[in-house]
Formats: structure tokens, C-alpha cells, sequence
């Protein structure tokens, strides 16, 4: 049997997280929750190897778009998806810049919308853990 | 008395003096600069000898550092459009970034980013043909809304205050779609599936009502801006159509007889606007019929229809459906907050195109046309199969002639 792939989630919103976790369980994956930026810190620095990073942007005191900013000039390359109910165009321009591997998801997404953007994230990393997205 | 009335006026100084923002270029690669007036050269933060022969994208290059800074590319765009149409074209209100004079490269700005300045500027930009009816210059005129765009501070407040909320607002929306999603795979019981998916398609909906009070909001407070980028109109059309599943099989796609066509626009934007027109069609047409959309050519333009059939809209309220909160007296029962196309159509003219509605027929078809700018590529592309089709015929002629003589 196949290991489940570890996906790290982060959302300030403890019901938009509770139901992102749940989907992506829905989807074959083993999930570890984050409820702020500097809980995705604590995580990324001292909870193991994920094979996907799931973040909100605005969240106090650091922003989702922030950890990962320094986590990738740290030298982490974990695909990424970047979700967000900002509207602000600028947005794309800066998950585009967080290089291969990141994928801008908007809220309100649905379960169709979520498992393509893992697709996406993982294929353009090159590391594609299939049962993840085998569904 | 002198006869003043045979002096022959100056007219390169009367041109100079004009006290309104004008460019005059030659329509020819790169748009040479022909002339330009004094208010034009002191708004530019430029001198006449920095600019006159020189191409215009060369003297007003975008600025480097500023992802949003497409102004003088879009009105390369817009230039191409009107050197192929031979008429007009308008640019809606757009950032510019103008670059600083050397000496005063060093002065701090709070407007002023890496040696830029930022402007707000509308540029309508005219054809001057010969006698023979060729292309002989492009006149612009600029206007400067800069000082418009700093608006007072309270409006500034509740435009920000209105997209915090509307940020927030989605939040729950997002978890209850999802959860709904959700759901509807651990449902098997069909009623109950029905009932989740209304759910579902009701918190999608909210979403929609959400995002159009956010842009109302930006129209109200004139903080809307969009992101125009080229893109393909008819496959991003399918895509949309796509998310509509409850009404796939309502819809039919006309695509244009001159193959796709590529638009300047914000997709994210377009969706709104066409999901608007949609909903509205899917809404107030008679159930089961076709809901036709149709993308054509209209001179520099990619005109896109929802054509549908539904009840009569009397001619006096055509515009007024544009209009803030307006909505039509026959059809206040219906939900909606009536803000879909005063929403739509800010965002269409913000793309420098333009929303109206038709009713008519002995089959009360309604049809809901906007236009966008084609982007600079496919504008030369038709450009040079004009040109073609021209020196064609010219060949057709002149053999013609031959074979007469």
C-alpha cells in the first residue's frame, strides 16, 4: 500500500480551514493544520517533509505569501498553492514569482477546482506523488 | 486699416500654443513623433528636441520595476488600431509612468517610483487622412485625470472598507461551497443530493453577489483599474461556458469567419462580465430555448453577443438597465440586487470598449453586445491581410487592364 502523500495546510480561518483539510483528505492525502503564518513557520521548520503546501494569504502578523517567499529563498522547494478571496490583481504576479511549483487557487473553490491545482502544483515540481492525485 | 484678414496665420505656433495635450504621430513601425504641444511636453515632463523623430515607445518606455505599468504598450495597441481601422480610438483612464527628467532623477516622490512619475491619462487618438484618403498622421489628445485620482480620503477609507468586507464576506461563502462539495459525494440519497446542490449553487451565487459590490465600491470611489493582457476570446468564452453546467446544453458559441481573435483583457474581469450576462440570460429567457453567443469583428474591436428570447424590454429602459440600481419595473419580483450590469459595464469601459442591449423582433430576442480592443498582434495580422487582399486586387486590376489594352 501506498504512503499518503503530506500536504501542510495554513488559514486563519479555522472553518475555511477545517473544510480545506477535510477535501483534501477527501482526496487521498494525510493533512497537518496551521491556524496563522507563524504556526506555518513552526510546521514547515519542525514537522517533517510535505509534499504540498496549501496557504491563505492574509493572515496576521505574516501573511501566507511571506512564509513562502522566505521559505523559498531558504532553498525550500515544496510545491505550492496559494489560495485567496483577494481580488487584488497584483496577487498573480507575486505567486508567479515564487517560481516552479506554485499555483494561485481563488476562493470560492470546489473539489474539482482543488484537485487541479494539486495536479498543477505537483507536475510543475516534477514531483508528482500519483495516489495524490489519482482520485 | 491693414487687411489682416490676408495674413497667413503661423500655424506650427498656434499648434505649439494650443493649451490641450496633443501628440501628433507619423502612422508608420514604432509611431514617429510628428509633433507635440507645449502643455503636452510639460505634462510629459519632456523637450520638444527629446521627442520630435524619435519612436514614441522609445521615448516613453514602461517602467522596469512596475508590473501594472502596461500605459504606453496599450497605446501602442490602440495606435495599431486606429493606423488598420482608419477611426478612432479611445483608451479609458490608465496608469502611465513617465520617466523623470536627469535632473531630477534623484528627487524623492512619494508618487514616483524608480526615477518614474505616475499619471492618470485617457488618450483619444484620431486619423488625419490625405486627400486620396490615405493615412497621413494620428493625432492624440491626452487628457490628464491625475489629479482627479487622488481622491478624498473618506472615499479612499470605504472602497478599502468595501473590499475588506468583501474579503471577509467570501471566507464563509468559500467553506460552505466546499462543504457542500463536499457532501454531495457522501450523499446518496437523490432529494438529498438536489437539496445540497442548491446549497451549493447558492452559495456560488452569493460569491458572484459579493464580487459585484466589490466593484462597485472601486466604480464609486474610481479606484477601478483592470489588467488588460492579451487573450484568446473564443476558447477563454468555452471556458466560462464550461461553468455553467446546469445550462451547457442551452448554450451555442458563433465563433468569428476570421478565426479567433485576440483581445486586450482582464480574463478574471471578462468572467465577471460574461457570467453576469449569462446568469441574466439563463435568468429572464424563456426556459429550454437557445441562448446564443456570438463573436465577430468590429473594426478594431471583438464584438461579443448573448443573444436569448425573452420578455419585451421597452426601448426607454435599454439604457437604463446600465444605470446604478436600476432594474426593470416588469421583473422586480425576480432576486438580484440589479447591480450585474452597472457592474459589467464599468468593467467593460474600463477595458475601453462599450456595453448596450437590443430588444426586438417578432420572437422578443434579446440581445446584450459588449466590445474589447483587439490586441496589437492580431490588429497587424489583419492589418497585413487587408494589405494583401488589397495588393490582390490591385494585381487582378492591373492584369485586367493589360488584358483590355
Amino acid at each position: 500500500m501506498k504512503k499518503k502523500p503530506r500536504v501542510l495546510i495554513a488559514d486563519d480561518d479555522l472553518q475555511v480551514l477545517e473544510t480545506t483539510a477535510e477535501a483534501v483528505e477527501e482526496l487521498g492525502a494525510e493533512v497537518v493544520r496551521a491556524a496563522s503564518g507563524v504556526e506555518l513557520i513552526q510546521r514547515l521548520t519542525a514537522g517533517g517533509l510535505f509534499d504540498l503546501i496549501v496557504t491563505d494569504i492574509s493572515m496576521p502578523w505574516i501573511s501566507g505569501l511571506q512564509v513562502i517567499h522566505t521559505a523559498r529563498a531558504a532553498g525550500l522547494r515544496t510545491p505550492v498553492i496559494v489560495m485567496t478571496a483577494l481580488k487584488d490583481a497584483q496577487i498573480a504576479k507575486q505567486v508567479d514569482q515564487l517560481a516552479s511549483g506554485a499555483v494561485l487557487l481563488r476562493k470560492p473553490f470546489d473539489l474539482s477546482n482543488l484537485q487541479s491545482a494539486m495536479r498543477d502544483a505537483l507536475s510543475q515540481s516534477g514531483a508528482v506523488p500519483s495516489a495524490l492525485v489519482g482520485q | 486699416m491693414g487687411n489682416t484678414g490676408q495674413i497667413e496665420p503661423d500655424f506650427r505656433v498656434l499648434f505649439d500654443s494650443v493649451p490641450g495635450l496633443y501628440l501628433v504621430l507619423s502612422p508608420t513601425s514604432g509611431f514617429p513623433i510628428v509633433a507635440a504641444s507645449n502643455a503636452f511636453l510639460k505634462a510629459s515632463l519632456t523637450r520638444r528636441e527629446e521627442l520630435v523623430g524619435r519612436s514614441l515607445l522609445a521615448v516613453f518606455p514602461d517602467n522596469p520595476a512596475e508590473p501594472q505599468a502596461t500605459g504606453f504598450a496599450n497605446l501602442g495597441a490602440s495606435l495599431e488600431r486606429v493606423t488598420w481601422s482608419r477611426t478612432p480610438s479611445t483608451m479609458a483612464v490608465q496608469k502611465f509612468y513617465l520617466r523623470r527628467p536627469p535632473e531630477r532623477s534623484a528627487e524623492p516622490s512619494a508618487a514616483g517610483r524608480g526615477g518614474f512619475e505616475e499619471r492618470w491619462w485617457s488618450v483619444d487618438s484620431s486619423p488625419v487622412l490625405d486627400p486620396s484618403d490615405a493615412l497621413q498622421y494620428i493625432i492624440c489628445c491626452v487628457q490628464d485625470v491625475t489629479a482627479s485620482r487622488k481622491v478624498a480620503e473618506p472615499e479612499f477609507l470605504r472602497e478599502e472598507w468595501a473590499s475588506l468586507v468583501a474579503h471577509d464576506l467570501q471566507q464563509p461563502v468559500h467553506a460552505l461551497v466546499l462543504s457542500a462539495d463536499l457532501l454531495r459525494r457522501q450523499v446518496t440519497d437523490e432529494k438529498a443530493r438536489r437539496t445540497v446542490e442548491r446549497v451549493r449553487s447558492s452559495a456560488l451565487r452569493l460569491s458572484r453577489m459579493i464580487q459585484d459590490l466589490a466593484v462597485v465600491a472601486k466604480l464609486e470611489s474610481r479606484q477601478l483599474s483592470v489588467q488588460p493582457e492579451p487573450l484568446a476570446l473564443c476558447g477563454f468564452v468555452r471556458e466560462v461556458l464550461k461553468r455553467h453546467p446546469d445550462a451547457c446544453d442551452r448554450f451555442a458559441l458563433d465563433p468569428p469567419t476570421e478565426g479567433e481573435l485576440q483581445v486586450l483583457a482582464d480574463s478574471e474581469r471578462i468572467e465577471q462580465v460574461l457570467t453576469n450576462l449569462l446568469s441574466n440570460a439563463i435568468r429572464y429567457s424563456e426556459p429550454a430555448t437557445a441562448i446564443r453567443i456570438e463573436v465577430k469583428l468590429q473594426q478594431s474591436f471583438a464584438q461579443l453577443s448573448v443573444i436569448s428570447q425573452g420578455p419585451r424590454i421597452p426601448p426607454d429602459e435599454l439604457l437604463a438597465l446600465f444605470e446604478h440600481f436600476m432594474r426593470r419595473k416588469r421583473l422586480t419580483a425576480l432576486p438580484g440586487a440589479g447591480l450585474g450590469l452597472h457592474v459589467a459595464r464599468g468593467l467593460i469601459e474600463a477595458h475601453g470598449g462599450r456595453i448596450w442591449a437590443e430588444c426586438g423582433g417578432p420572437e422578443e430576442i434579446t440581445r446584450f453586445h459588449f466590445t474589447l480592443p483587439l490586441d496589437a498582434q492580431t490588429c497587424a495580422r489583419l492589418v497585413a491581410d487587408a494589405r494583401q487582399r488589397a495588393a490582390e486586387a490591385a494585381q487582378r486590376a492591373a492584369a485586367g487592364e493589360s488584358l483590355s489594352a
